[in-house]
């Protein structure tokens, strides 16, 4: 069958040819033009990053490689943090090397304060300081510095946050108390200060437990993340643009931005992921086998997604755990609703309040809760197996392999498509001019309306 | 009153005949000459010459200017890159053109000038298109011979500093915006590409006549597309939309994008006016083709700016669009002044083919059909048999094999 298509293509382009045999040099272009996107596109893509990657995995892996010779446990943190300096110095504003060590420094004496308080005010105190460390961000974003220099070290402010809020979870609820050089290695740990990911402080301290060994493998996992990391990046950058060209419709434009912008992110999640295997990280679910791997983002299961909840937590795995754990949970108890949106909000709060940012997470959380909810109405209104997760002793008159349940399936996963589509065109870095409801307005609200659809069903 | 009528219009039947091809040049402008170059290497009836361009040994018939010597010496690589853009203007202008009555024929004469014939002594669409196209790809392709690095010159080098004689209102921010960036070095291919055309092409053009100003303005306007549509783009990676690491790249379109956009801009072209020959003007519209170009006030336009220091200047006119109700015209925009001739009958003194024995679409109602390319004459049909690859298998990997069938086919010809 495909064989047939590429047969039929060639003989289309061959044709093509004879029409206007004078014209040959000039219809060949569509192979020069591959070439110019990869040369003046992908080469340059790839060249420009090349120094900051290089530095990145270069000190992660003296980290890892220098970590088993670290008998005690404070060299460790030493190291960690050491190189994650180095690393921070990287960032090109002075004020954003500025505001970060600030941020160092006030989060530890958060951290400090709360051993001293008494058992009774431990808990309070614990919200309190989350409270002030994530509206502290957010008046440093809009009040003490430049926006785009705030942009430029958000990413790391964020990882660091995330750490701080979980080391108070730590140290408040747990009454443990976190020395100095714990905190300095732990929260500037190099391996994901740049890029992420969140860890937690119990993974951090488990490279140094382990040691494990770095082999052959250890090397590959690091290549092979790199050049996913890559490839997503000329994905993002050149590819996207060369596959859908700017004269084509609305959806595909929009559906080409948005995968512009889940490229870049699979590229910062790789790169993330090799930065971590290069200082020693591997899955947590993972055995101790020869593979290295760190998950952070599974591309494949966004780009063809089942629902969007599955969207939401293939995204950033991390990240997830991190909100699941210490949003969710804690405020589940008023109501599934209520928590998904805490969720988001804190989300979007955590990313500094940006706008289009805020929008995007709060209308993700609100069509993926949507969707959830009617996929759980149809489900038991027609006894049919299209819930998010596949049940697996539901006692639903039709299941997965029923015809009806698998174009339902589908219609759910093409909507999460074009929910992405409508979502990540907001997040297009080069039409940061176009208001969002111009964008929204251009696609004709579709989330919306499918939004409005899952309502229906739901009343 | 009859017989002066008749007096008068053989007048100046004898004068068009006699008086055009002495005032063609001062009509067209000095900046066509270098087209030869596009016929550089070819074999010349006079003149063969060996088909590798050296350096700077460029072969007379391509007639530059001592600016443009100097520029190719100064330059090494640059002439075989302006070679290139101007075959590359030629093919194009013949792509674009492929299904009209006008089909961007040109001729290996002896001197540059002739090279799209004598359509360009006319300041009509077409000539508007070959000058915005020429350009452009003179642009293009130095931009891209500079990122292939055949030109040494372009990087670093500091007297091409751009410079903002850009007058032009609403796009002076545009025009400057590319070449002000810096990335990886000093490899600012399209903001170089762009000044040395502008050196180079616009060499002749000094902007003092209407004629001059609507060449310069199309050759701005055929560079400004190409420097849309070839620029440094930038975007942020980082989690969740932040900026931890920029990269940049170069958008490089195949030149057929531009010579679409231009293709566009010829058929919404700007009429526009000398700006105190309105009346005169007008008048000459009517006449068609016989009108002889050196009475539309050229001449009279030329005074006034004389006073205009040529140098700071040449680019900061503003055309006058013919109907003063219509926008004047924008960088964007090509612009003419005078009507364009039938194309139907074969005029060779004024460089015009004709469509006899054309090929046309019979079941076409466009300009391709034969209705409109044939001018009404009709058309023949007759039955040829052409040879054509078919039966292709592709073989793993990568080359398609295939064999050579002749099918009929019918070819309609204008009469």
């Amino acid at each position: 069958m495909q064989y047939n298509i590429i047969m039929h293509l060639i003989q289309m382009y061959f044709s093509f040819y004879e029409d206007y045999g004078d014209y040959e040099v000039y219809q060949g272009n569509d192979e020069i033009y591959f070439f110019d996107v990869w040369r003046y596109c992908g080469l340059l893509s790839v060249q420009s990053i090349l120094p900051l990657v290089i530095k990145l995995l270069v000190s992660n892996a003296i980290f890892g490689i220098i970590l088993p010779n670290c008998k005690s446990e404070s060299c460790f943190h030493l190291v960690s943090g050491g190189v994650g300096v180095y690393l921070i110095s990287e960032v090109k504003s002075f004020e954003g090397k500025y505001i970060i060590v600030i941020y160092f420094l006030i989060s530890y004496f958060v951290l400090l304060s709360s051993q001293y308080v008494g058992d009774g005010n431990r808990k309070r105190l614990g919200i309190f300081a989350k409270l002030a460390l994530i509206g502290s961000l957010i008046f440093s974003e809009y009040l003490l510095i430049d926006p785009a220099i705030f942009l430029q070290i958000r990413g790391i402010l964020m990882v660091l946050i995330m750490k701080v809020l979980s080391l108070v979870d730590e140290t408040v609820e747990r009454k443990t108390s976190i020395g100095i050089l714990q905190y300095f290695g732990y929260s500037l740990c190099c391996a994901n200060i740049l890029f992420g990911p969140w860890i937690t402080f119990r993974e951090y301290l488990g490279i140094h437990s382990t040691r494990r060994r770095k082999d052959i493998f250890w090397i590959l996992g690091i290549c092979k993340s790199l050049i996913l990391a890559l490839l997503c990046l000329t994905v993002s950058n050149c590819w996207s643009t060369y596959l859908i060209p700017d004269e084509s419709n609305r959806w595909l434009l929009a559906y080409r931005d948005a995968l512009a912008f889940r490229y870049s992110h699979y590229f910062v999640s790789y790169m993330a992921e090799s930065g971590m295997i290069a200082a020693g990280f591997k899955n947590p679910t993972l055995k101790d086998g020869s593979i290295w791997s760190y998950t952070i983002v599974s591309p494949m299961e966004v780009e063809f997604p089942t629902s969007l909840s599955v969207v939401v937590t293939k995204w950033n795995g991390p990240m997830h755990l991190f909100l699941k754990n210490s949003i969710y949970q804690p405020t589940k108890r008023y109501g599934q609703f209520a928590a998904i949106m805490a969720t988001f909000l804190i989300s979007s709060f955590l990313h500094g309040l940006e706008v289009k940012v805020s929008v995007v997470l709060l209308s993700l959380g609100l069509f993926s809760y949507l969707q959830a909810k009617a996929r759980t109405i149809l489900s038991s209104g027609f006894s049919a197996c299209v819930k998010i997760k596949s049940c697996k002793q539901c006692n639903h008159k039709y299941k997965r392999d029923h015809w009806a349940v698998k174009i339902s399936l589908i219609l759910f996963s093409f909507t999460s498509i074009i929910h992405l589509a409508y979502l990540g065109i907001l997040m297009d870095p080069q039409s940061n001019d176009i208001s969002i409801y111009e964008k929204w307005n251009n696609l004709y609200f579709i989330g919306h309306v499918i939004m409005f659809f899952n309502l229906i069903l739901i009343i | 009153m009859k017989v002066v009528y008749v007096v008068l219009v053989i007048y100046g039947c004898t004068l068009t005949l006699g008086v055009v091809p002495g005032g063609r040049n001062k009509n067209r402008g000095k900046g066509s000459m270098w087209w030869g170059i596009a016929k550089a290497g070819e074999p010349n009836n006079i003149s063969p010459i060996s088909p590798v361009i050296h350096q700077y040994n460029l072969p007379d018939h391509a007639t530059l200017r001592k600016k443009q010597h100097r520029l190719a010496r100064e330059n090494p690589g640059l002439l075989v890159a302006i070679n290139k853009g101007a075959n590359q203007a030629i093919h194009e202008c013949q792509y674009q053109f492929r299904n009209q009555r006008w089909n961007c024929s040109t001729k290996n004469f002896l001197r540059g000038k002739n090279l799209f014939g004598k359509i360009v002594d006319r300041g009509c669409r077409e000539t508007a298109f070959i000058y915005a196209i020429t350009s452009a790809a003179v642009t293009h392709a130095i931009a891209r011979a500079c990122s292939e690095g055949t030109i040494d010159t372009c990087n670093c080098e500091t007297h091409y500093k751009p410079r903002t004689t850009h007058h032009y209102s609403d796009n002076a921010v545009a025009a400057t915006g590319v070449r002000d960036f810096k990335w990886g070095g000093c490899s600012d291919n399209i903001g170089f590409g762009f000044a040395v055309s502008r050196e180079f092409v616009d060499t002749g053009e000094r902007g003092k006549t209407l004629r001059e100003k609507m060449n310069l303005h199309n050759n701005e306007a055929g560079r400004w597309h190409v420097q849309q549509q070839m620029r440094q783009e930038c975007k942020c990676h980082g989690m969740s939309g932040s900026c931890a690491i920029r990269t940049c790249w170069m958008r490089l379109p195949p030149f057929r994008v531009i010579g679409d956009i231009l293709k566009d801009r010829f058929d919404g072209a700007s009429h526009v006016t000398s700006a105190n020959s309105h009346n005169r003007n007008n008048k000459l519209h009517n006449r068609g083709l016989t009108n002889n170009p050196k009475f539309n006030g050229i001449s009279r336009n030329s005074i006034y700016s004389k006073r205009e220091n040529r140098r700071k200047h040449k680019y900061s006119f503003q055309l006058k669009p013919f109907n003063p109700e219509h926008k004047p015209p924008g960088v964007q925009d090509l612009v003419y002044y005078e009507m364009s001739p039938p194309f139907c009958e074969r005029k060779p003194q004024f460089g015009i083919q004709g469509t006899h024995g054309r090929v046309c679409n019979a079941h076409s109602i466009g300009v391709d059909g034969c209705a409109i390319m044939c001018c009404g004459r009709g058309y023949r049909t007759h039955e040829k048999i052409v040879a054509e690859r078919c039966n292709c298998t592709f073989h793993w990997c990568c080359e398609v094999k295939c064999e050579i069938c002749r099918t009929r086919k019918i070819i309609n010809t204008c009469v």
